[in-house]
């Protein structure tokens, strides 16, 4: 039987953390399951400087950082071993880390896409004000999705 | 101490075009937090949304600090160093020279060593809050708090636009899912 591919953004949060102690009451026992822990960072904007000196050293300073931002990644390899820890193969769970080309939802949507995956495990937080800031990432990908599983752990 | 004029108007060309580029709001702070980290060469800032209902200050967006730092426990209101009380900026020019921190551990075990809070206003209303953590003591200079305060106001009515455009598109997407049969009610063609 082909394994069930499982989405799991993942934001480092304590609201994440729900979904994955969802993942480990619920699924431990389940071998025919993959998770893929999935974060989306926004890339550092583009700083045109011309030949002002200001800017250039400003550009170099967020270069810097651009290694800052890629060390990220091992907050979701952290993600990943705590779930090994707990008894999930070491081939049921990866991650994918990825420089954020388009909105969170579009990118959740377009990797569940191209990847075959059957669900997307979200997490929300109803009493949280800032998603009145802009569009529910759950509520999009409900109404851009078809034939995949959306569970959110509330 | 650290104190040095650190935003020039260049800079502040810079941060004033991401805030206005950008129609993601998530894309903008994210963007506006990494760039004045890049500026001022400090080592984190985020930018908070005040909850009136719960007095929290909830992340809209952070750069350069941790996830245990950021998931440390809740940021209050009416607590610790929140400028919104006072509606003035707030000057943290050593953390282990001022008790009115909410999570002192936390920030010195984060490496933090000082720490600027700054509302963010909308109109008379103060609806979040903006901080950067400097890792050694500072004395943030006059010219840059001013540059900030000025940035902070942008900020406000970006994130009112957005929370605008977020009530349109949920407006926008009940409406598509009205019955036809209700079309003639309001004023739409079946």
């Amino acid at each position: 039987m082909a394994r069930q591919r499982v989405l799991v953004p993942y934001n480092f949060t304590i609201h994440d953390q729900k979904a994955i102690d969802f993942i480990i009451r619920t699924f431990l026992a389940v071998k025919e399951i993959k998770f893929t822990l999935f974060h989306a960072y926004a890339p550092l904007p583009e700083i045109q400087t011309g030949s002002n000196a200001v800017l250039g050293r400003l550009q170099g300073t967020m270069m810097s950082l651009s290694e800052e931002l890629r060390g990220q990644e091992r907050y979701l390899k952290e993600g990943r071993e705590a779930l090994l820890k707990k008894g999930f193969s070491d081939d049921q769970v990866d991650y994918i880390f990825k420089a954020r080309e388009k909105d969170v939802a579009n990118e959740i949507a377009e990797t569940a896409l191209k990847g075959g995956y059957q669900m997307i495990l979200l997490n929300r937080n109803p009493t949280k004000i800032t998603r009145l800031f802009g569009r529910s990432v759950s509520g999009k990908l409900l109404a851009t999705l078809r034939n995949t599983t959306i569970c959110i752990v509330n | 101490m650290v104190s040095k004029d650190k935003i020039d108007l260049e800079v502040f060309k810079v941060v004033c075009t991401a805030l206005s580029q950008s129609d993601d709001l998530d894309g903008m702070t994210n963007h506006l937090v990494q760039l004045l980290v890049g500026a001022m060469e400090i080592k984190g800032s985020t930018i908070f949304v005040l909850n009136n209902e719960t007095k929290e200050l909830e992340i809209l967006a952070s750069f350069g600090l941790s996830p245990d730092y950021l998931n440390k426990g809740p940021v209050m209101s009416d607590r610790g160093i929140c400028a919104l009380i006072e509606k003035k900026p707030i000057l943290v020019r050593d953390i282990n020279d001022d008790d009115r921190l909410q999570y002192p551990d936390e920030a010195r075990e984060e490496g933090i060593g000082a720490i600027v809070s700054i509302c963010i206003p909308f109109r008379e209303d103060i609806i979040g809050g903006l901080r950067l953590y400097h890792h050694r003591p500072w004395d943030i200079s006059g010219h840059d708090l001013d540059y900030l305060l000025i940035m902070a106001e942008h900020m406000g009515l970006a994130m009112m636009l957005a929370r605008i455009l977020g009530s349109l598109w949920s407006i926008n997407e009940a409406m598509d899912d009205l019955p036809p049969e209700l079309a003639p009610f309001i004023g739409k063609d079946k």
